[in-house]
This record gives structure tokens, sequence and C-alpha cells, in this order.
């Protein structure tokens, strides 16, 4: 890309305007988790920006934006380092492969620890050296002898200065440094400081634009509803529109084998008309009827595998000797439901196809993922479909996935105009794609001193990442797990933390089980199992510092504990449950993580608070069940979030335990909530909740 | 490996397969929209700006 009117492009990640504005060309999408700033900001505190004069654009919709830090760290297994005589090949070929494969995602909880430690901090360094290159030789005097700061360069023997916006051009001429000398942590000016996000004032007063509000410039926009055949893999046998053909507005009805659309000048007019088309739809092939049947199906493989068959996924020690001689077996089954994602924005694409080329317009973690799939569906080339992505209201995942862009552009293709298709909340939350339910059971024992001594596990659902099943921080001698496949009747998308939101669940419900079969304490039991974890010990001391974990709680409520590793991140919580009243009330939850290095603290604490609020969302509430093969939830009435009134106090507080090595943010609060809770549910009523949602347990 | 890694060669696979745009089962057409829809170059949205 180029600068535009008035700015001048430094590298492909920064350009600077004539009133010193810095543009920071981010890659990565901005769905509420402040992605956009921060790594901003990374650049900003290499680059020696002033704060108050950086903007973010976001990237463009282009193989030449491939994350491809984020793609190695995904397919290195998060081994980001390589000696630096390979280093340019290596680069290059992640950069390939990122090209080839449509590497432009936002995920993992990846972007301040892939592209914004080694790409926006670099390309922020470079450009710094250049400027100071560029004013070096127009000044005549040693580079070494300017220094920069609030954008701007000053050289003291000579008394020069100048904004960068006056070297900027001269810069741009410089040779672009490839390893440019990065500032160690007692000289970040910007990192690791609360730095205001530039993202937070348009939506404060409603000019931000979200995919939803798209509207092209100089068209009359069109809007389509749609309906989808209500069980997976079944689809439309007949369709009666004859009363919706009549109704105000409508322009087209579509009946496209998978899907019926009704487009019409409003949205409004177009969902009215759909409802009042008729439908049937063919059988479906799936034996899975109910949520009865899909755990019948978890069980049965279960079942098949007992205690010693599956995939092997850890293997430690000698399971089956060791458990002769324990002192003490335990033995637990846990299940966790299908959870739909629930972005406050539905799922929404905005299309214009003509002319043998389609343009689109949504909110998507995947743009170049997008602009394939809409290609592949109007059997157009890759360079003939433009992705524009504004900001989304909400990801969590299921705008990883583009099954609603491709069916945007199958009706664009069929109106040859624009149109904006837009899901209904019960289309969304119904017929999208899901967090899988899963089923896991665990055996394992004590030793005569209390201790765990073996740890043997098998479950259904193996997804993302792969050591979400695992607790490797805990020192258990001998350890086993497994996983045994089931088949799932919704279609998987991944959710905020994917295998770890149901994992903890299982894992931490375990680890607390054993600790009081043991008589020990939740909180001493695990530390007892960290003596080769530093970090993790550091967090779970904080954490219990922070709640008082030592004094009682009053009568009637109890504290539970649980402490994950996700995402490079590691992170403890302690809830707090007033039972009183007979059902679960949240009135406490502390949180102690260490991300390496929180690069913003107050968005960190953000992403933290965010993740538990979810997490205790989907233990308390989250249910997507079955009824003759569909989802028989339909809105937030039936499909409960956490509400304002429920929301319990939250502490927060960072430790940067290993400035180099960067967790997570987005994700890594969600996973110990459910787990944290079911404890202190335990505590305080000594009732076990293997089962999630809990919350309908005590109804 | 990243399962991840798995999508992204799943991907490259998927690139490398055919594309065949498939028409509608059935197209009711009531009307067309009005005359400022009808087809002409379309000006590129500026990009977002945050």
């Amino acid at each position: 890309m180029a600068g535009g009117e008035g700015e001048q492009l430094i590298n492909s990640w920064l350009k600077i305007d004539a009133d010193n504005v810095v543009t920071a060309i981010v890659p990565h999408c901005e769905m509420g988790q402040g992605a956009h700033s921060v790594l901003a900001q990374m650049l900003a505190d290499e680059l020696d920006a002033d704060w108050s004069l950086v903007k973010v654009m976001q990237a463009p919709t282009d193989g030449s934006y491939v994350v491809t830090d984020t793609i190695r760290m995904f397919i290195a297994g998060g081994t980001m380092d390589a000696p630096d005589w390979l280093e340019p090949t290596w680069n290059g070929l992640f950069t390939k492969i990122g090209q080839l494969a449509d590497g432009l995602i936002t995920g993992g909880s990846s972007s301040i620890r892939t592209t914004g430690q080694h790409t926006m901090r670099i390309a922020g360094a470079a450009a710094r050296q250049m400027l100071i290159g560029a004013a070096a030789k127009e000044w005549g005097v040693p580079a070494g002898e300017i220094v920069t700061a609030n954008s701007t360069l000053s050289h003291q023997a000579s008394g020069k200065s100048a904004p960068y916006a006056q070297f900027a051009a001269a810069a741009a001429e410089q040779d672009m440094p490839q390893t440019p000398q990065l500032k160690a942590p007692k000289d970040y000016r910007l990192m690791g400081t609360d730095a205001p996000r530039t993202d937070i004032p348009a939506k404060v007063d409603g000019t931000a634009q979200f995919g939803i509000d798209t509207k092209i410039p100089g068209q009359t926009m069109t809007y389509a509803a749609v309906r989808r055949a209500p069980v997976p893999g079944t689809k439309v046998a007949k369709m009666d529109a004859s009363a919706a053909k009549a109704m105000p507005g409508v322009l087209q009805i579509l009946n496209r084998g998978d899907f019926i659309a009704v487009v019409a000048d409003s949205y409004w007019q177009a969902q009215q008309a759909l409802n009042g088309i008729t439908a049937e739809y063919t059988t479906a092939e799936s034996k899975i009827r109910s949520s009865a049947d899909q755990s019948a199906a978890f069980a049965a493989a279960l079942d098949a595998a007992g205690e010693t068959g599956g995939e092997e996924v850890i293997g430690k020690g000698k399971v089956a000797e060791a458990m002769q001689v324990v002192a003490k077996k335990l033995s637990a089954e846990y299940q966790a439901p299908y959870l739909a994602h629930a972005p406050l924005e539905p799922m929404n694409a905005a299309v214009w196809v003509r002319d043998g080329k389609c343009e689109v317009w949504t909110g998507t973690q995947v743009p170049l993922f997008a602009r394939s799939a809409a290609a592949k569906a109007l059997g157009l080339s890759k360079d003939d479909v433009t992705v524009h992505h504004p900001i989304m209201g909400g990801g969590f995942g299921r705008r990883l996935e583009s099954d609603y862009v491709v069916m945007a552009a199958r009706i664009g293709q069929a109106t040859g105009y624009p149109v904006k298709m837009i899901w209904s909340r019960e289309e969304d939350t119904q017929k999208g794609l899901f967090r899988p339910a899963d089923m896991s059971r665990f055996t394992g024992g004590l030793d005569a001193k209390g201790r765990l001594a073996v740890y043997n596990n098998v479950f259904t659902q193996r997804h993302d990442p792969a050591e979400a099943c695992d607790c490797a921080f805990y020192d258990i001698p001998h350890k086993s797990i497994r996983v045994a496949e089931a088949p799932l009747h919704l279609p998987f998308a991944a959710f905020r933390s994917v295998d770890h939101s149901q994992q903890a669940f299982f894992i931490e419900s375990f680890i607390d089980e054993a600790a009081h079969a043991a008589g020990r304490d939740p909180v001493e039991f695990r530390l007892g199992m960290l003596g080769n974890s530093p970090r993790h010990k550091a967090v779970l001391e904080k954490v219990a510092a922070m709640a008082n974990w030592s004094t009682k709680p009053a009568a009637g409520r109890g504290r539970g504990v649980a402490l994950t590793q996700s995402f490079g991140s590691i992170v403890a919580e302690v809830v707090e449950v007033d039972m009183t009243g007979g059902t679960p009330k949240v009135t406490n939850v502390w949180c102690a993580a260490d991300p390496g290095y929180a690069m913003n603290p107050d968005g960190f604490r953000n992403q933290m608070e965010g993740g538990i609020v979810m997490g205790l969302t989907a233990a308390l509430y989250g249910e997507i069940s079955l009824k003759d093969g569909a989802v028989e939830q339909s809105n937030f009435h039936d499909y409960q979030m956490m509400r304002l009134n429920e929301c319990p106090a939250i502490a927060v507080e960072i430790i940067n335990g290993d400035h180099q090595k960067l967790g997570g943010a987005g994700e890594p609060g969600l996973p110990p909530a459910a787990p944290a809770l079911a404890n202190a549910i335990f505590a305080a009523s000594g009732e076990r909740i293997r089962t999630m949602p809990m919350a309908k347990q005590f109804a | 490996m990243h399962r991840t890694a798995l999508l992204v060669l799943a991907t490259l696979t998927l690139a490398a397969c055919g594309s065949k745009a498939e028409a509608p089962v059935e197209q009711i057409v009531v009307r067309q929209p009005g005359p400022a829809a009808t087809p002409s170059p379309a000006p590129t949205p500026t990009a977002p700006q945050t």
C-alpha cells in the first residue's frame, strides 16, 4: 500500500503525515479486545512517538499483510526463535506459507505475543533508526548524538530539533534495518502503561462503524433475512412463499437449498416476509436427536475406551501398576454442554456481486479466508473478490468461520445488486457453529501421604490447543491422558479459550476433589505439586493472598480456587459464592495472572474481567440443548447471560513474570472461572457439581 | 503440531481444489430495487480509523 496525500509510508506498518501524526497499520482485527490499540502502543514505544499523535488503521485485506509470526507460532507450536543465520529464510518461509494459506488471522490470543512483539516493535524501532539516519545526514552530525522523544528528533550540541514529519520522506529512502535494537523493559515509556485505547471514543459517541452498520456509498442498500434448515445436515425440501412475495418491501425470495433468503427494502420487511414462508426439510442422517442421545454417544465412546483405551495424548510413569498400591482411589465423571458464542453483533455481511467481481463488507477474524471462501462459492478467482472488514461487535472464535460470508455471497450472486444479510438473534443462536459438548472421566489415587500419585483421564473432544487437556505444571508421577473421540451433532467452532473452556472445568474440579479426598486445603494441595513450576506457584500464592484464603468466609459462603495455563498465560482465580439463598450467587472473584509482561495492564485486566464474566455465564447458565435434532434455545431469554446485577466484584492483579515469554490476554481469563465456581459451591454447600450449567441444578 | 496448523494445511488443500458457483434451487423476483442500486463503479470505502 502507499501513503495517502500528505502521508509518507516509512515501512509497511507505519506512515507519518504532515501534521506529525503517526498511523500504525495493524494487521489483526479489532473485536473489542483492544488489539488495534495495544499493537500501535508497542510500535509507538519503539518509535518514541507521542501517543497523543498516534492513529490506528486496519491493514488492507492483502496477502502482503499476513501475520507471519502468528502463523509461525501456530505451526512451530510456540517456538519463535531461530538462529540468526536462519532467521531470514525462516521468516520468508512462514510468510510464504501465510500467503498461500490466507494467514491473516486474529485468534489464539496471539496478537501481542506474535505480531506485537516480533513485527510492530521491530517496525517502530526500524523507523526510528531510519528517521535518525535521515536527520544525521541532513544536519551533518553523528547519528549516535541524535535523540528521539515525543515524535521529535533533536541534537543537543547544535541545538537542532525537528518533528518526525520533517524527515519522513528522507527516512523512507533509508535502508530498512532488519534487526534494529529493541528496548529493554527499563526503557519502555508506553509499553507497560495504561495508554488510553484509541478505539474507545468512537464506541462511546456512537460513530464507530461495525460490519452491521455497512452502507455502500452512493448505493441503495437492500437487506436479506435468512433461515436455514433447523437440523444440521438437512436441506430445504419444499418452500411455500406465496404469502411472503406479496408482503411490503419484498424484492426477491431465494431457496438456495441449504437456506431460504428474503431480500427486501429493509431488514424488518425481509424478516417479516421470511416469517411468512413455510417450508419442509429433508431428514437428518444423524442418530443424535436429543441432548440425552449426545451424552449417550459420549458415554459409549468412554465406555469403549475404559481405563486404558483411546488414543494416548500424555503418558508418564506407570499408571496401572501405581493404581495397585495407592492408599485411596478416586473417580469422577464431568460433562459440559454445547455453547453458542452469542456475540452482541449477530453474523452479517454486505456484498455486491457484479461484472465477475465480488465486494464484501463484514466483521471477520479471518479476512483472507473469507475472501477465498466467497471466491470459491461464486466460482471466482480470489483476486476478483475484495473484503473490507470493519470492527466487530464480538467474535469469541465464531468469526473464525466464513459460513455467513458465503451465504451472503450466494445471495448477492442471485441479486446482482448490493445486499446486506443479517442473521436474526434466533438464527444466530440456533443455526450457527458451537463450542462442543464434551464428557470426561477420571480415575486416580492418593498415596499414603495424601499426594496425588496417579491421574488417569479420558475425554471425547480434542480440537485446539493440543495442550488444553493437560495440567503439566502439576508434578504428578503417574499420568495417562487419552482421547476417545465421539461424534458431535452440532458443527464445531472455536469458542473463547477453545478446549480449555471445558477442560479446565474437568481438570481443576478433579484436582479439587483430590484435595478434599486427601483432607487437604485446596490451595496447599496444589502448591504441593508446584515444586517445578515457580511462576505458577507465585500466581497461586498471589491469588490466595488477594482473597484472604486463610480466613473463613461468612456462614453460607464458600471459596473455590482454580489454576490454569492457557495461551502462554498463567491464571489463578478464587471465586466466593453465597449459597444462603439456595442458589449460587457469586459475590467476588479474585484473579492473579502472569502473562509474562502486560503491555497495557488496563487492557489486560479488562480481558481478564471479560473472560471471567463469560466463564461464569457459561458455568451458571450456558447450555445449548437438542430436541428432535434441533437447538432448543433461541434468544437471550432462554440462553441467559450473566446480567449486570449478578456481576461480582472482580479484582485482578498482574505478575510480570518473564518479559521475554509473553502470553495471551483475550482467552486465559475464562478457563479458571467455572472450576473455581464449582469448587466454591462445594466448599459452601458440600454439593459437588460435575455437570455444567450449574444454576439450574439449584432451581 | 498445533491444530491450527492443520487448519492452515487444510486451507492449502482447499485452495488447490476447483470451485463452482451453483444456481439457486428457486428464485422468485418480485421487483428490482430503486434506480440508485443499478450497477456502477463502487467507491472504495475508507479503511476504518480508530
